[in-house]
């Protein structure tokens, strides 16, 4: 199996990205496209071939309310509009009580919570025409009380729903500098076989505490948690996230080519 | 032997044309010769802004930072830059720019301030002080350019009614009054024809410099080398000839407006920045249509 290799597509990079070699599939954030105005770079990269995988940030199922029909319709729209293979969104809650968090905020690691979630999750199912993804997201907190790991959360949620997951490597290790999580122990909890694609992106760490800020250049211990993953089981597709401060196209190039070459050496020698 | 009566006025009419010529050019100048040294050592950026002027110019310092990787430009013409300048470097004149806003600019802005900018600005000044190009404040630009077709079409009128006037000479009291007006008619003419060169804001390369244009113009091996990926065409026709039909259809689209010029800006594009032309042929290689293809 070849492992296809993607970049974050945004607005302000559209051009570079229709002309970086080597971009296999894209990733366009679900509440920036517009279905009646798809921006003209998404229709020469479909034209062309290109898989664009809608990614959703404010659904929150990871919350307390019930997702939002609207939202989850425009969401389904929008994959139809880009004839996106999946949707994926995070395990995040993002509102409540009628109030925006504007962050992706963790869930408690708790039966209850997980309840909630498993009900959650069918909901978003059953409205989009297409396989739902979820990502572990990155945390600078966690809640007092968890009562399992996210990897048993999440293993618990694919069992239960089916659910596919979005691993993000740069979100391990966040947890593992703040809050001392083992990437190794992670993935080996994992259902991997439920992996539709990985994250990558870049972060800086300020005063102790990880930020995955996506502004910044992947480091080599990202990288490194990708290889563990791959070393396990070859995901079919990779992406690296950048979300501002873009760096050169070069440097572009050349984070691409360094996590296909991490996929490949890794796959060759597992 | 009897000397041909229209030989001193034609004689006249040449040494003063010769003379006129000279001191409009001197004038263009701004009274310095030509540095020939100068001549020979254009760059690219240079280079475009004798040919096309401040605009062009800030369009090929754009295109060059794209071609190199160092600016993202978006299909909607949002630029942003790739880097931020290291501190204590002299960035070129969009990545100052870009460094001044957060989000980067839309290329129609864009454009208009890196025309603008000192680092393009101090481009025409160094231009003018080496004699080749023409004073952007020279009198002869403040000349509206009805009045100096008017002064030719008038001085098309006048030869015409000299020459009628000088055939009947002999009959005349006055026989000089017709060749007097034949003379007044012909440089009248000669010095519209020469002021049209430099009227409005255009930035005009003087003789030499239009010389050397000419000789790179012809010269494919030099324009490839002058700017890689089509700018250095660029530079010397303007954005009809970029090869990249997106980014050529960004830019025409993203024109700046017209009077859109920047009021701190003393070199302008090579016609008018306020004009609806200016905007699109300072950069576009002076096409009615645009750059598009």
């Amino acid at each position: 199996m070849r492992t296809a290799v993607g970049i974050g597509w945004r607005p302000e990079i559209d051009l570079t990205i229709e002309r970086l070699a080597g971009v296999d599939f894209v990733e366009v954030i679900a509440e920036n496209v517009c279905v009646e105005h798809l921006p003209e770079s998404l229709r020469v990269l479909r034209a062309r071939g290109v898989q664009v995988i809608p990614h959703g940030v404010g659904l929150g199922l990871a919350g307390a309310d019930r997702p939002d029909p609207a939202r989850l319709a425009r969401l389904a729209e929008v994959a139809g509009a880009l004839e996106s293979p999946l949707v994926s969104e995070h395990l995040a809650f993002v509102r409540a009580g009628g109030m925006e968090a504007g962050h992706l905020l963790p869930a408690p690691m708790t039966r209850d919570a997980l309840e909630v979630v498993v009900e959650n999750v069918r909901i978003a199912q059953d409205s989009l025409p297409v396989p739902l993804a979820l990502e572990n997201p990155a945390t600078l907190l966690s809640w007092p009380g968890n009562e399992m790991s996210e990897a048993r959360f999440l293993t618990e949620l694919v069992e239960r729903t089916g659910v596919r997951l979005l691993i993000d490597v740069a979100n391990l290790h966040t947890e593992r500098v703040n809050h001392g999580l083992d990437p190794a122990a992670a993935l080996a909890e994992l259902p991997l076989e439920a992996i539709e694609y990985v994250h990558v992106a870049g972060g800086v760490e300020r005063d102790g505490l990880w930020h995955d800020t996506h502004a910044h250049p992947v480091t080599a211990p990202i990288l490194e948690v990708l290889r563990m993953l791959c070393a396990l089981r070859r995901p079919p597709r990779v992406l690296l996230e950048r979300d501002s401060d873009f760096p050169p196209v070069g440097e572009m190039a050349a984070e691409l080519a360094a996590i296909r070459a991490v996929v490949t050496r890794t796959a060759v020698r597992s | 032997m009897t000397m041909n009566p229209w030989l001193p006025p034609l004689a006249y009419s040449v040494w003063t044309a010769l003379v006129l010529g000279v001191a409009i050019g001197s004038a263009r100048r701004g009274g310095k010769r030509a540095d020939r040294r100068r001549l020979a050592e254009l760059d690219l950026v240079e280079y475009a802004f004798v040919s096309g002027g401040a605009a062009r110019a800030a369009d090929v310092c754009v295109l060059r930072l794209l071609g190199t990787g160092s600016l993202h430009l978006s299909r909607d013409g949002q630029v942003v830059a790739a880097r931020t300048p290291e501190p204590g470097a002299a960035p070129d004149a969009p990545l100052r720019v870009l460094d001044e806003e957060y989000g980067g600019l839309p290329l129609r802005e864009l454009r208009v301030r890196v025309a603008a900018s000192p680092e393009i600005q101090a481009i025409g000044t160094a231009l003018l002080a080496a004699g080749l190009v023409a004073r952007p404040d020279a009198g002869p630009r403040r000349v509206p350019r009805w009045a100096l077709f008017a002064t030719m079409a008038l001085g098309v009128a006048t030869a015409v009614a000299g020459f009628v006037r000088a055939d009947d000479g002999a009959a005349s009291a006055r026989p000089w009054v017709g060749l007097l007006l034949a003379v007044i008619g012909i440089q009248a003419c000669l010095a519209g024809l020469l002021l049209l060169g430099v009227f409005g804001e255009r930035v005009v390369p003087t003789a030499p410099t239009m010389r050397r244009l000419i000789r790179m113009r012809r010269d494919e091996a030099a324009v490839d080398a002058l700017g890689a990926g089509g700018v250095g065409a660029v530079a010397l026709w303007g954005l009809d000839r970029f090869p990249d039909p997106v980014v050529k259809e960004i830019f025409r689209r993203n024109a700046p407006a017209p009077g859109s010029r920047d009021p701190r800006s003393t070199w302008c594009g090579s016609t008018s920045c306020a004009s609806p032309q200016g905007a699109r042929a300072g950069s576009c290689g002076g096409t009615a249509d645009g750059c598009g293809g």
